[in-house]
């Protein structure tokens, strides 16, 4: 417990020192915040213009986007950072100093390294997500705000996981950021319904990199859509489970990277 | 100019250093062609043709906004703001080169690089999987290629102005995340300008976004007539002046206000 409160102070100083330069703070997140508003403006204004994609109407496919945006900045928040420089930290043999503190190196790292850049993407994703439930008659009953946040926890778990798998390979001093680049872009498919692509890559996503699970199995539950192709329903339901199973399998692949670790030395 | 050839074939041999990064770029690249086309052919369906563009005009849309995105592409501003922070730039002053045009023949390295190991490859395997058609009257090529010149030279001089800022800013500002929504949004880079609504339409019809980018397509698309596509090039000729004005004004000012930090 009492390490708990450490990890949270960690997180705290690097909160507080990411809004220290209060006006550089506001200028990046107001630029980031119009960038991604103007790319879901755009998606909407395309969908608008042909009424819709494959059945799903402009505002659903804004809350696919939504969905996909909050737990990617969920994720963002703790894995970003650690996962993105972990290559670097390796090399440096940085991460050698990390392994001597009396702490988990994992909890160590994600809370010393706390991207609270993600904010934006939260401050643009939640009324988006309010406003496509307005829009869609989303009626904010019990249990759909329940299904929200487990869907974006679960969103959550699973973009955290693929930041984790794609980072450990540089314990064997194999540079992943391109890799992780290329998953990232991943991400792109779901912004639009999984139905519009070949079976093969509906496949793809949904039990190899499962972005499927992170918005547009369980924006069903919310709209009343039977669009499962060849899946089964019950898939609306899973996003939590398919999060709890990823990330497990993410750490148990961090822990064998760890354990397999040679320093470089320098 | 020599000189100039020289740093540009500088900034493309420097990109094939990092091979690794080029095949990742590529794959990323088709990743995102092909989501596009998906998108788009699902838009399509059982549909002919929307405010009087063909699913094959979209498609066509999508491989030459490949090649033309590298061309325009431009980290020039930040590149800039970069030297001004760190102090550097006053080496790049010393030099008895013009600082504006080494800068561009940098950029155009790289964009080059970027069409040939990068676009082209995309391009070439996108038009055998899904068609490609090219202009069928010679005047309209001749027209794009006028206007695509026109097009880079406007993103150039824009960005560079974006770049001179750091002068007064001494920061690095988020200015070219701010310009590239600028683009995207008034510019048609992801939906093109056809599908806006009116009132979008018409606002991008006084800023100089659209003729970088979205414009030359159209006239390679063969979606003007070709005295149309001349006034175009007038339009960007105009813009160009403006932009040159400008820029001239603040690298005036730059002169007798210059001071480096550190460094």
């Amino acid at each position: 417990m009492h390490t708990f409160k450490l990890y949270l102070e960690f997180i705290k100083i690097r909160i507080v020192s990411h809004i220290e330069y209060r006006k550089m703070f506001l200028f990046w997140f107001f630029a980031q915040w119009i960038a991604y508003g103007v790319q879901l403006l755009l998606i909407w204004v395309m969908v608008h213009r042909f009424q819709d994609i494959q059945g799903w109407k402009p505002f659903e496919v804004v809350l696919l986007y939504a969905l996909s945006l909050n737990s990617y900045a969920l994720a963002g928040f703790f894995f970003y950072n650690p996962c993105t420089q972990l290559s670097h930290l390796v090399r440096t043999g940085e991460f050698d100093e990390i392994l001597t503190r009396p702490l988990n190196p994992f909890l160590y790292l994600v809370s010393r390294e706390f991207n609270f850049g993600y904010i934006t993407h939260v401050v643009l994703a939640v009324p988006v997500t309010v406003v496509s439930f307005v829009m869609l008659d989303i009626p904010f009953t019990f249990t759909n705000i329940l299904m929200l946040l487990l869907i974006l926890i679960g969103g959550a778990l699973i973009q955290g996981a693929v930041f984790l798998f794609t980072s450990v390979p540089a314990f064997w001093i194999v540079d992943s950021n391109g890799m992780q680049n290329v998953l990232f872009q991943f991400r792109d498919f779901a912004n639009y319904p999984l139905s519009i692509y070949h079976k093969s890559i509906q496949i793809l996503l949904t039990f190899v990199i499962p972005f499927a699970f992170i918005n547009f199995y369980p924006a069903q539950f919310f709209l009343g859509k039977q669009d499962f192709s060849v899946f089964h329903p019950a898939f609306q339901f899973m996003t939590p489970l398919v999060g709890l199973v990823m990330f497990a399998l993410a750490l148990w692949f961090w822990h064998f990277g760890i354990n397999r670790y040679k320093s470089t030395g320098s | 100019m020599g000189t100039y050839l020289l740093f540009l074939q500088k900034s493309f041999q420097q990109k094939f250093v990092y091979r690794t990064s080029a095949y990742i770029y590529l794959l990323s690249t088709c990743l995102r062609v092909f989501i596009m086309v998906n998108v788009w052919t699902a838009l399509y369906a059982g549909r002919d043709s929307i405010n009087g563009v063909s699913l094959m005009d979209m498609l066509n849309f999508i491989v030459i906004s490949a090649i033309v995105s590298a061309l325009t592409q431009t980290r020039m501003g930040d590149k800039i703001a970069a030297k001004v922070v760190d102090g550097t730039i006053a080496v790049d002053f010393l030099r008895p080169i013009r600082f504006k045009y080494f800068v561009y023949a940098d950029q155009l390295g790289e964009n080059l690089y970027q069409v040939l190991l990068n676009a082209l490859p995309v391009c070439i395997l996108a038009a055998l999987i899904y068609g490609f058609e090219m202009p069928a009257d010679p005047l309209m090529l001749s027209l794009f290629i006028v206007c695509l010149f026109f097009g880079i030279l406007i993103i150039f001089s824009i960005n560079y102005i974006v770049g001179l800022i750091s002068f007064w800013s001494k920061a690095a500002h988020p200015t070219s995340w701010f310009l590239l929504t600028a683009v995207t949004l008034f510019g048609g880079t992801f939906v093109p300008i056809w599908f806006y609504p009116d009132i979008l339409r018409e606002v991008t019809l006084f800023l100089p976004f659209r003729l970088i980018y979205f414009e030359p397509i159209n006239i390679y698309l063969g979606r003007v007539t070709p005295s149309e596509a001349m006034s175009i090039i007038v339009i960007q000729l105009a813009w160009l002046v403006v932009l040159w004005l400008v820029e001239r004004f603040m690298w005036s000012k730059i002169q007798t206000k210059l001071t480096v930090q550190g460094g």
